[in-house]
């Protein structure tokens, strides 16, 4: 007689776990799929959620970020509500000035007037654009940048110069007929080009804007005291935010005369709300994908007990070879940790399919990072375990006797 | 000259509900190093569950059994599991080759179970296959080759880790008569190269090649010439 006692460790397993798998190739491909699918689903649905949190970010900061205080007229629940707000005007530029008296605590306030669907147009047609009326604190309160200006200065804007600036779809639009120094028509009235912003692509909002002077489209329109589609209001300090949303509040209804007609919010509540839809759909598809996966953890379960008892003699004879039960538990459950972590890879490769093909296609794009393919990984090697527990153990325990009759 | 294997009053009996079925009845069983012996039997005599025995594949319920001068019966699963793979070399009535496996890859499993390198390996069993003369067969499957390549591909399996014994059970049942001869024939040219070997059957013809027999009935058994 000779050799040497072996302690066998995962690498003799590994080798008849991996030589099985091969002699069933079509077996081990389909019992993968369900993990694969799994896989592929929970990471497709966790890019796509981190996606639109990306885009919220962005437009979170687009919209000013953390100190922006927004008032909107509120609109009004019932008729009786609506006679209250009639009565009080609504938000007025007017009220803006009264307001900078009142509250020191805002250094930067930018009043929004939106101009009516199609008053914006080029000199041959309708332009798809958001047109708004606002003073140049804007471009500083949300960052606005621009790609192309053409003799834009902040004497112009607030002396209220015929000028525009738009977003490049805009622009876009307008094909040959405009360039930056040319015009659009807005309000029937010719305005220079004096800019074009510089925006992440076409599902950038900013991309469809127009904005034009306060000052200009006050005169052009002829109105007084225009009603605002909005006010944006901005706290000199970060912690002053809870004390300067009330004083706002308490200083608009007294202007108001009593009347809450307005609505506050930050960029911070729509942050979280936007957050709440999105942990709320992220919650569903997980739900679906983690319903996925277990049914592929089942159907390993299930074929791995079918190929024990196809396999029952054959073990019973690599026992009475003397192989040890620890080598039979390992090699049964290598099989199945290696069927759902080819699953749980090929998962991970469709999973980050979209992010390549779909990226332009929405208006945010499909984001993964490395810790969700290990996660991807991790799982299906966990649901593989999981899966190929039982069978191992029945492996382990089979008496080679009763085997080898089967 | 040294006992490979060696029983001492060996007993067994089953439990069949409340009742103690007895099927061994005390065995005293001596086989020596590079002896050829044979147990004979008919059906339901105790063979198999002594064959089981002796191969380490079950226990005894009373007695002394000895490989090598080894006490079995105290030895664990993985202690037992141990000692098949080194000192006990298996021969089945249906081969009982790996169907997937190549007869040089069944070959080699024993080997892997020991722990045995790779170029080692190799070497082994290409020697081995060379030495029962199917060498050509080595990258064929169990199913595509002869029965009697079959029952030489399964006895290169038990040689193949050099073991102490070679136990074999109704080697012939399932070959025609010429293979049978061949088997047999192989078997007297290993016992002739000092393999000690052990069979179990129920035909006269077969167990008369052996040098020692011993006849077992009714679960006791007793040498006979």
């Amino acid at each position: 007689m000779s050799g040497t006692s072996a302690t066998h460790g995962w690498m003799l397993p590994l080798r008849l776990a991996v030589a099985e798998l091969s002699s069933h190739r079509m077996r081990t491909a389909i019992t993968g799929l369900a993990v694969l699918f799994g896989v592929a689903a929970l990471l497709v649905m966790s890019s796509m959620a981190r996606g639109m949190e990306d885009s919220n970010r962005q437009l979170y900061l687009q919209m000013g970020g953390a100190q922006i205080l927004i008032a909107t007229p509120k609109e009004a629940a019932d008729q009786s509500e609506q006679a209250r707000f009639s009565r009080s005007g609504g938000l007025r530029l007017s009220d803006v000035a009264i307001l900078m008296q009142a509250l020191p605590e805002f250094d930067a306030w930018v009043p929004e007037l939106s101009m009516g669907r199609g008053e914006i147009r080029s000199t041959t047609g309708r332009l798809r654009a958001m047109g708004t009326a606002s003073t140049w604190d804007r471009f500083d309160v949300l960052g606005i940048e621009f790609d192309t200006v053409d003799n834009l200065t902040q004497h112009g804007w607030e002396s209220g110069e015929a000028m525009a600036v738009i977003g490049p779809e805009v622009a876009t639009q307008l094909k040959r007929e405009v360039v930056v120094g040319s015009s659009v028509i807005v309000g029937g009235v010719p305005v220079r080009v004096a800019g074009i912003f510089k925006t992440s692509g076409k599902f950038d909002r900013r991309s469809y804007e127009a904005m034009v002077p306060l000052n200009w489209y006050k005169k052009v329109q002829s109105k007084g005291d225009p009603q605002l589609a909005q006010l944006r209001a901005r706290v000199a300090n970060l912690d002053d935010i809870p004390a300067a949303r009330e004083n706002l509040r308490r200083e608009i209804v007294a202007i108001h005369r009593g009347n809450e007609d307005v609505d506050l919010s930050t960029n911070d509540d729509l942050l979280e709300d936007s957050r709440k839809t999105i942990a709320t759909m992220s919650m569903v598809t997980i739900l679906i994908s983690v319903v996925a996966l277990l049914s592929g953890g089942v159907g390993i379960l299930n074929i791995q007990l079918a190929a024990l008892s196809a396999r029952v003699r054959e073990l019973g004879v690599c026992k009475a070879l003397g192989a040890p039960s620890g080598l039979l538990f390992k090699q049964m459950l290598l099989e199945s940790m290696l069927i759902s972590a080819i699953g749980g890879m090929l998962g991970c490769a469709l999973g980050i399919l979209p992010g390549i093909v779909m990226g332009s296609m929405f208006p945010w794009k499909p984001h993964l990072t490395m810790t969700d393919l290990a996660m991807g990984v991790g799982i299906s090697l966990g649901l593989g375990t999981l899966a190929g527990l039982l069978p191992a153990i029945k492996a382990m325990r089979l008496d080679a006797i009763d085997a080898m009759r089967a | 000259m040294s006992a490979i294997l060696e029983t001492r009053q060996l007993k067994k009996s089953y439990r069949l509900g409340n009742e103690s079925v007895p099927v061994l009845h005390g065995i005293d069983f001596k086989l020596e190093k590079g002896q050829y012996g044979a147990i004979m039997g008919p059906s339901g005599s105790g063979k198999s569950t002594l064959l089981n025995i002796l191969g380490c594949l079950d226990r005894a319920t009373s007695g002394q059994y000895l490989v090598e001068g080894r006490e079995v019966l105290a030895l664990s699963e993985n202690e037992l599991a141990d000692l098949r793979a080194k000192s006990i070399g298996f021969v089945f009535q249906s081969f009982n080759l790996l169907p997937r496996l190549t007869l040089a890859q069944n070959v080699e499993l024993p080997l892997q179970y020991l722990g045995v390198s790779s170029s080692e390996r190799r070497k082994r069993v290409t020697e081995t296959l060379d030495r029962l003369g199917i060498a050509d067969r080595a990258k064929h499957l169990p199913l595509e080759v002869s029965g009697g390549q079959r029952q030489r591909a399964a006895i290169a399996r038990a040689l193949v880790k050099r073991p102490a014994i070679l136990l074999a059970d109704e080697p012939t049942g399932n070959l025609d008569s010429t293979t049978t001869e061949e088997v047999l024939k192989l078997f007297d040219e290993l016992h002739g190269e000092g393999n000690t070997i052990l069979l179990i059957t129920h035909e006269h013809d077969v167990a008369i090649r052996a040098q020692k027999r011993w006849k077992i009935l009714d679960g006791n058994m007793e040498e006979t010439a």
